[in-house]
């Protein structure tokens, strides 16, 4: 992980101590999982120095996971390339989606968690029937193409946004997407699976049909807005 | 209702400003964070300033809480009002924070509770990291500031290709209230 995790919540009276429950879960799921530390559970797996039955248990949970995900997206999403094993397309998501749940728990009602860009969203903010999460232009970091609506549902975005910078969908040019999101009802599958079309791209993305819960946005590098039919999303351009 | 920025795995060193709107006066607070710094605020909603998501938003100031750095524990809790003004200019310096590549930290002005510029103070010196900064930070920087909308709550997308600017840029926009 390693970023910024803002907690917006809209309910008037809660319990200040699940947030700090929440980021202790966070920190601990850093810990376990992070490849950018030598110590992490997940580097000594890496290297050999620790088994996986010796580790966490969540540590089999999400390669349990990640493995189902890996057949289901006939291996567009890939923690186990090149040998090293790197679940972190996977990991962030889950992480957020468990954060959530102890909020929910602790008796909160109404928020949204967001970590580079991933969010979680829960109940309603007051007065109104849906949470509005505005998708990222790749081209220009501060400014929005649309929004979609969230309502017990997440988002997740993978992208690049250095100008020049592409992956190349394995259709070639005209495929070259600069943004993927993904719309449906868990933070971690999303995250996976805007992680595996971005990789893919979109011509080997059959496989997303399996997944009926969830809609998809893809940013193109040339700007052009590509949505399932049933995406939530409204244009800020009227498209 | 609160919004609460927690930066997970990154080492903070926090540096806080913390504003007298009234008479400009800044005073500074450094504190040690080990590992996570929790940074909790009420943003206070403003005139003059792009509408705010929820309109019926009504200022509360937290509480000013105690911070306390234990040894063991890797949570620094670190309590500050935004900055209850919209009038006026001011600079607000994000955290410093740290990066596989090295640390950055960005600075924001706000005039009349709108960003009109960014400054990066600090980003890793070694050469290959100079050559890019050199040409991305001044394109993140003048694309930070050229279109600003509040017509969401959040926006989904990576911040910027380092963690550690967009990290320090928001800490620094969270903390102004914009």
């Amino acid at each position: 992980m390693g970023t910024a995790v803002l907690f917006d919540i809209r309910d008037l009276g809660f319990d200040d101590r699940v947030v700090d429950e929440a980021v202790a879960y966070l920190n601990r799921i850093e810990s376990v999982f992070s490849t950018y530390r030598g110590d992490s559970e997940i580097s000594r797996i890496r290297d050999g120095r620790l088994s996986i039955s010796d580790a966490d248990p969540l540590v089999r949970e999400v390669l349990d996971t990640c493995d189902r995900l890996t057949t289901e997206t006939a291996g567009a999403f890939d923690h186990r390339s090149g040998g090293e094993l790197d679940p972190a397309g996977y990991v962030k998501g889950w992480a957020i989606e468990g954060a959530a749940r102890i909020l929910v728990d602790g008796g909160v009602e109404s928020f949204l968690i967001s970590a580079g860009g991933d969010v979680v969203a829960r109940g309603v903010p007051p007065g109104r029937d849906e949470w509005t999460a505005g998708i990222r232009d790749p081209l220009n970091p501060d400014a929005v193409l649309g929004t979609v609506g969230l309502r017990d549902s997440a988002v997740a975005t993978s992208g690049r946004y250095e100008r020049g910078d592409h992956i190349w969908g394995s259709a070639g040019v005209s495929e070259m997407l600069s943004s993927v999101s993904v719309l449906g009802p868990d933070l971690g599958i999303a995250d996976a699976l805007a992680t595996a079309v971005f990789a893919a791209g979109l011509s080997d993305a059959g496989w997303l049909n399996r997944f009926r819960d969830y809609d998809l946005i893809a940013v193109t590098a040339d700007r052009r807005i590509l949505r399932s039919p049933t995406a939530p999303f409204t244009g800020t351009t009227g498209s | 209702m609160k919004r609460t920025l927690a930066l997970i795995g990154l080492l903070v060193v926090g540096l806080l400003l913390l504003f007298d709107p009234d008479t400009g006066i800044v005073t500074a607070t450094a504190e040690q964070a080990t590992q996570t710094s929790v940074v909790v605020a009420s943003p206070t909603t403003t005139t003059g300033a792009p509408p705010a998501p929820d309109s019926s938003s009504t200022t509360t100031t937290t509480e000013a809480r105690p911070s306390s750095t234990t040894s063991s524990s890797t949570t620094t809790i670190t309590t500050i009002d935004a900055p209850t003004t919209s009038e006026g200019t001011y600079t607000v310096i994000g955290e410093p924070v740290d990066s596989p590549f090295g640390s950055f930290q960005v600075e924001i002005v706000i005039e009349n509770g709108f960003l009109v510029d960014v400054v990066t103070l600090e980003e890793p010196p070694d050469r290959r990291s100079q050559r890019i900064n050199n040409q991305v930070i001044p394109i993140y920087e003048e694309e930070a500031i050229s279109a600003q909308s509040s017509d969401f709550d959040v926006i989904s997308g990576a911040t910027v290709t380092w963690e550690a600017w967009g990290a320090s840029l928001e800490s620094a926009l969270f903390e102004a209230g914009v």
